[in-house]
């Protein structure tokens, strides 16, 4: 009954972005925009002949995640609470936890969506390769997009209307894109040290370590790196917890 | 009287902090019937309901709803209703037929959408996004997913309101379809002409308190509610014609303008009669026939305006 309802919910949900164009760009075509201007503008044809490639299709990935979580997840919320459809689903025998789960997983399909276009782009165009291991970068990803994801969910609580959620997404999103090493941008070190406590630097780094495992370490020299993944994990966790939790407990439906 | 009742509502009191939205009401509706709950916009109308659907929970009294308590037992009351909500939309970009189906994947059982779509005059909508439905289509809509899960109790909070009169008219048949169903229909509005339509008994409600409650019929008739007649003479009608007449209540003029209050239909003839007796010619002549709206404006001693 549950699955069924979960199923159904997620599908119609999907349905939905993809329909909405300003979703579809800014999810999926922004990002696509930010790989060309990298590899032609951006890079130095050294560091492109190098494979650059690898470094930055899993940080794309991670623009691609962060722009679901920061507009995305906290616009649909805040439009479905003002419009009172999220009030409607309550009133149907559908507990709150498949609601939130349905639009979770209809977000991690559009993000998933976004990933194939660009993966295969940077494939055929650039001729990216993954060195990871699959199993644990799709759990990265994950562990990532729910991250970053129980911070849109975080934005969404504290939004009341629509002008809101868009200032705040376009605060939290902009800063943490130029910040998080996913743009090759040379920084100042005070910027550096803001960056290091967004929870978007982590993502980033988690994902190039993932895609590429020891190959990274032994090809481009990141700004700089942590000692180890586990690091980027337990900064993605507590992120995870802290904003999850303040979330639920904050979470209004009407 | 003497059916069963289905929902039970005893000494209802909802606080929203120090405000007191629903102050200690009680009735019954029976089955099969269209109940009304009728009251000025912050009456505490939706509240009460939204109690009864299970939606809220109440400070005080008790509530069942077709046997069950509505926070209790929410999960087996939301089987049994259906809810239309006040001003609730769908998605923008939700085609109607993909709404229909969702609903009806979230009960545990539902009814074929299809003969529904089609007494609700839907079936060319199906394929049309929600956000290209007229006002009328998108409640005619809300109706088909309130009932999807073929429920015993329908609740319909302000179906009409923000509709043309004719969208409005489509939308009372239907309603009356629904009990012909064999549904009970709860029907929350502040349109009175509406309740007196459709509602086989009206709950009035004013500042969280029940104030009376009755067939619409008998509610008029108590109320002392009177017949109003209005017109203009063509020519002066001399004062001693209407002193002599009984079924005259009461009597405004101004120049030629009478505005005259009589007891009953029968007397709207009478003095109609009157006047054609005495060969008195009129213009612009209506009859304004008491209606609940009187019976508001007679308990509550306000107007129920938009």
């Amino acid at each position: 009954m549950m699955w069924r309802q979960y199923l159904k919910l997620t599908s119609v949900e999907f349905r939905i972005f993809l329909r909405e164009p300003v979703a579809v760009f800014f999810n999926l075509f922004f990002p696509l925009m930010f790989l060309f201007l990298t590899m032609h503008v951006f890079l130095s044809k050294e560091a492109v002949e190098q494979g650059a490639i690898n470094v930055y299709i899993p940080a794309f990935i991670i623009i691609i995640t962060t722009g679901v979580s920061f507009f995305n997840i906290p616009i649909y919320i805040v439009k479905y609470r003002n419009t009172k459809f999220l009030k409607r689903l309550r009133v149907a025998p559908l507990s709150p936890i498949t609601i939130l789960l349905s639009l979770g997983t209809a977000n991690l399909l559009m993000l998933l969506f976004g990933l194939v276009i660009l993966v295969l782009l940077g494939v055929f165009l650039y001729g990216a390769s993954f060195h990871g291991n699959l199993f644990l970068f799709t759990g990265g990803l994950l562990l990532s997009f729910l991250s970053l994801g129980s911070i849109g969910l975080l934005i969404a609580s504290f939004s009341r209307g629509m002008r809101t959620v868009n200032v705040i997404g376009q605060l939290v999103y902009y800063p943490m894109l130029f910040l998080s090493g996913a743009i090759p941008l040379h920084l100042p070190s005070w910027l550096e040290n803001i960056a290091r406590v967004l929870p978007i630097t982590y993502a980033v780094e988690l994902t190039q370590r993932l895609w590429n495992m020891d190959y990274f370490e032994n090809t481009l020299h990141y700004r700089w790196q942590t000692g180890s993944a586990w690091i980027d994990v337990a900064v993605l966790s507590a992120y995870l917890v802290a904003a999850l939790s303040i979330a639920l407990l904050t979470f209004k439906w009407e | 009287m003497g059916k069963r009742a289905v929902i039970e509502v005893r000494d209802l009191v909802k606080n929203y902090g120090k405000f007191t939205a629903v102050k200690g009401i009680s009735f019954d509706v029976e089955e099969g019937e269209i109940f009304g709950i009728v009251g000025p916009n912050g009456a505490g109308k939706t509240s009460m309901v939204e109690c009864m659907e299970g939606i809220r929970e109440f400070n005080a009294g008790d509530i069942r709803v077709a046997g069950l308590h509505p926070i209790r037992d929410a999960a087996r009351l939301k089987q049994k209703i259906g809810i239309q909500l006040q001003e609730s939309q769908l998605p923008d970009r939700i085609k109607a037929r993909e709404a229909l189906e969702l609903f009806a994947a979230l009960y545990r059982k539902s009814i074929p959408w299809k003969a529904l779509v089609k007494e609700l005059g839907l079936e060319d909508k199906m394929n049309s996004y929600y956000d290209k439905l007229s006002g009328g289509q998108k409640q005619r809509l809300s109706i088909a997913m309130a009932l999807i899960n073929d429920p015993e109790i329908v609740f319909f909070d302000e179906l009409t309101t923000g509709l043309d009169p004719q969208a409005r008219r489509i939308i009372w048949s239907l309603v009356e379809n629904v009990r012909k169903m064999g549904k009970t229909v709860v029907l929350v509005t502040h349109f009175m002409e509406e309740a007196e339509r459709l509602c086989d008994r009206v709950a009035i409600i004013d500042h969280g308190e029940l104030i009376a409650l009755d067939t619409p019929a008998r509610l008029i008739r108590d109320v002392h509610a009177y017949y109003r007649v209005s017109f203009k003479a063509e020519e002066e009608i001399p004062q001693s014609l209407f002193e002599e007449q009984a079924f005259i209540r009461k009597l405004h003029r101004e120049d030629h303008h009478y505005d005259i209050e009589v007891t009953d239909v029968v007397a709207v003839a009478d003095f109609i009669h009157l006047l054609a007796d005495h060969k008195i010619g009129f213009v612009e002549l209506t009859i304004h026939q008491p209606s609940l709206e009187d019976v508001f404006i007679a308990l509550t001693g306000k107007e129920l305006r938009e």
